[in-house]
């Protein structure tokens, strides 16, 4: 069984690069040949590495391959893939354009090569990082003037829909406590373009102390800024982020960072695992061909320390994925794909 | 003729039509520079707020949303237009972004306008400058004067080289083809007919009305020396006759018709001298009217003169018509000059003109009665060594013998004389 995974992101990016680690070891426990492309967040070049897919020779052909739909060129994927007759599978981003839906429709309707979706529970991962900073924000009494809490968003970017997805999750969490949010700003995923931006937004609303970002990288940026203006994140302000990275965890465990969510890295794993499973004869249609699954975690101090403990030099070669295929254990009715689940399941085999 | 440097219509005229050419072109050049630089300076500041206005909304929004690239990107957009040589934008938040080129900050127009934050328009979040480059506006102004100078010169050209084309064909070429045709007409080729070489489709013009004028001079001074040349016979016929009037009666006697005594001395030297050179004979009879005076006292002048016309007709009944001659002497006295004839014939002659005085000249008086007449005749002959004097001495005394021996008979005698009687 041969999958490739056409990676949207860049090869030192250090979430994508944990995703394609994290499928490394999926494959490796399940005897899967994988095969990595990264498209170095180009979206033009996902589609000419698709256009390079199906134009290989049948016996170098993937059976399968993953993609994730960001900068929403999945939908073009789809078509030149399916058009070589290569099953496709859509990993951490599925089709969620109104109208790349209607060219596309559901998996397996226009495109019988098209298998199925797999995506985290994006609001989730903002959600949960805007409740915990909130939470804190109201312990501290961080309010501005008004008497209320008031919160700054640096969100990813227009266009994909796990940033979008992700903020809707901050918003929800804003509206059930009724915050205010000063703004939301896109800092397309960068460090540096968050950290000037954050300047500006601490000179437009100087009383607001509760920052929400979209990433780790961009949460990392507003710290700089305020930090150039004499404040100590973490204490005067308070930081959020989505990522499970070194520096993140580092973070979080100084206190500079006061929320943190990560683990959907571990999507494509589990995809390769919902494939096997296809791949062997056990169709996971059963379950939903576009499943949304909660995989994000609100990462304590405590489980950070545990998750570097464990998968430190982001290697999972610890985590059995056998343990997950209904194909090998038929026992298992439904697949159960969270991040902690995967902890717990390590020390299990330790 | 004074020799005097030609100097051609054409190019005074051409001359003319480039000053004044040129002063239009200035003229029109300034006005429509003038013009030009108010629209120009209308649009200028027109433009700069078009500008303005139209990049606003965007660097609201890119300012609201804190999108640093999208700012500079406005800012390379707003400095396609030519007229920004700078812009400078300022947040309120202190950030501040620049584009364009500094060096030419000191002699632009600063303009500057509040950018309204994009969900209440009251507040701002920032200022944008535009330094506006007046010496794009000096070089626009000098672009649309270069481009009036050339459109005008141009059409100058045109215009030249119209006139020039129009000047050659229809008046210097035909005027020198007139002033050569002049130059060369000579009086006795005045039919000549003048012909331009000319288009016909040109259509009648001035130069036409001259070639026309001239014909019709032509034809006139023709007719003119036409009239002068028998106006001239005419006189010069009239002089002869009146010439030849005057002569004869310069030679001839009023009265008789016969030569006068002038012609005598005039052609008798002539008639000897050919008589001599030809060895011919030539005589002279003398000869006189018996008693004319009485016939005068008794009758009157009026039959005297009568008797007079009667008796010269008498002698030239009996004269070679073309040859001899008669010569009225004196009041009654004549001479008849007989060139080829001797001495005898000349008798003969003068005894036959006697006889027929005698018997057959006779006047009717107004009384009714006969009046008849006689003549005495004296004959000399050319002799060597004689001339017009002495011959007509010689005639004269051989006349006077014929009076002394009783008039009515000729001297000398001749042999035989043949006396009729009285």
């Amino acid at each position: 069984m041969t999958v490739t995974f056409l990676n949207p992101g860049k090869s030192d990016e250090i979430y994508w690069v944990t995703a394609s680690n994290g499928m490394s070891a999926a494959a490796h426990s399940l005897g899967i040949h994988l095969e990595v492309i990264y498209s170095e967040r180009d979206h033009l070049k996902t589609l000419e590495y698709a256009k390079q897919i199906a134009a290989r020779p049948a016996g170098k052909r993937p059976d399968y391959v993953i993609l994730s739909n960001d900068y929403a060129v999945g939908a073009e994927a789809l078509r030149i893939l399916d058009a070589a007759n290569i099953k496709t599978f859509f990993a951490y981003s599925g089709i969620n354009d109104a109208g790349d839906r209607e060219k596309t429709g559901m998996p397996r309707q226009f495109y019988k090569g098209w298998l199925g979706v797999l995506e985290p529970q994006a609001e989730d991962a903002g959600y949960q990082t805007a409740r915990a900073l909130i939470q804190r924000g109201k312990t501290e009494k961080m309010f501005s003037s008004d008497g209320k809490l008031h919160l700054l968003a640096i969100a990813g970017d227009r266009s994909t829909a796990t940033s979008y997805k992700r903020t809707e999750g901050m918003r929800k969490a804003v509206a059930e406590a009724n915050v205010v949010l000063d703004q939301v700003v896109y800092g397309d995923w960068n460090r540096a373009k968050a950290q000037e931006q954050s300047v500006w937004l601490y000179q437009r609303y100087p009383q607001t102390r509760l920052i929400w970002a979209g990433n780790d990288l961009m949460s990392f940026g507003a710290m700089e800024s305020w930090r150039a203006r004499g404040g100590k994140p973490g204490r005067d302000a308070h930081f959020s982020a989505i990522n499970t990275s070194a520096e993140a965890f580092t973070a979080l465990e100084s206190g500079s960072l006061t929320a943190l969510a990560g683990g959907h890295f571990i999507t494509g794993a589990f995809g390769l695992v919902m494939l096997y499973d296809y791949h062997h004869g056990k169709d996971f249609a059963d379950e939903g061909l576009e499943q949304n699954r909660s995989m994000f975690i609100l990462f304590t101090p405590e489980v950070a320390r545990r998750y570097q403990q464990l998968f430190g030099a982001q290697n999972f070669e610890k985590v059995d994925f056998r343990k997950f295929s209904k194909y090998l254990n038929p026992a298992i009715k439904k697949y159960d794909f969270s991040f902690r689940h995967l902890l717990t399941q390590s020390d299990q085999r330790k | 003729m004074s020799k005097q440097v030609l100097q051609p219509i054409a190019s005074l005229l051409i001359r003319r039509v480039f000053k004044w050419v040129i002063l239009c072109v200035i003229c029109i050049s300034s006005l429509q520079a003038w013009l030009n630089y108010r629209a120009i300076e209308e649009n200028f500041t027109m433009t700069v707020d078009d500008v303005a206005h139209a990049h606003l909304p965007l660097l609201s929004v890119a300012i609201w949303d804190i999108e640093p690239q999208t700012i500079q990107k406005q800012i390379d957009l707003i400095l396609k237009n030519k007229t920004i040589s700078y812009v400078a934008i300022k947040a309120s938040t202190g950030q501040q972004f620049t584009g364009g080129d500094v060096n030419r900050l000191g002699n632009g127009q600063h303009m500057k306008f509040n950018i309204p934050a994009p969900a209440d328009a009251s507040k701002t979040v920032g200022t944008v400058e535009f330094v506006v480059d007046k010496t794009i506006l000096r070089k626009e102004l000098l672009r649309s004067f270069i481009i009036v100078i050339i459109e005008v010169i141009i059409l100058s050209i045109f215009i030249f080289m119209a006139v020039v084309a129009i000047l050659r064909r229809d008046l210097e070429k035909p005027m020198r083809q007139l002033a050569d045709f002049v130059k060369n007409l000579q009086a006795n080729q005045l039919a000549t007919k003048l012909e331009l070489k000319r288009k016909p489709e040109d259509g009648y013009n001035e130069i036409d009305l001259v070639v026309d004028g001239f014909h019709t001079m032509q034809d006139s001074l023709q007719k003119h020396i036409a009239n002068q040349d028998a106006l001239v016979a005419e006189r010069t016929s009239q002089l002869e006759t009146a010439m030849k009037t005057l002569k004869q009666l310069s030679i001839t006697d009023g009265l008789t018709s016969c030569y006068n005594r002038l012609l005598f001395n005039e052609r008798m030297p002539a008639e000897i001298q050919r008589a001599v050179r030809y060895q011919r004979h030539l005589s002279l009879v003398f000869c006189d009217i018996d008693f004319f005076k009485k016939i005068n006292d008794e009758y009157g002048h009026a039959v005297g003169d009568t008797v007079l016309i009667a008796f010269t007709q008498c002698l030239a009944d009996e004269l070679r018509a073309d040859v001899d001659w008669i010569v009225r002497y004196g009041g009654e006295e004549f001479i008849m000059v007989l060139p080829e004839t001797s001495l005898l014939a000349a008798l003969e002659v003068a005894e036959r003109i006697r006889q027929k005085v005698e018997h057959q000249l006779t006047i009717r008086l107004a009384n009714g009665n006969m009046l008849h007449i006689t003549a005495s005749f004296g004959v000399a002959q050319l002799q060597a060594a004689d001339n017009m004097e002495s011959m007509v001495q010689r005639a004269d005394e051989c006349l006077y013998k014929a009076k002394s021996q009783g008039r009515n008979r000729v001297q000398p005698m001749a042999a035989p004389v043949i006396y009729l009687g009285p």
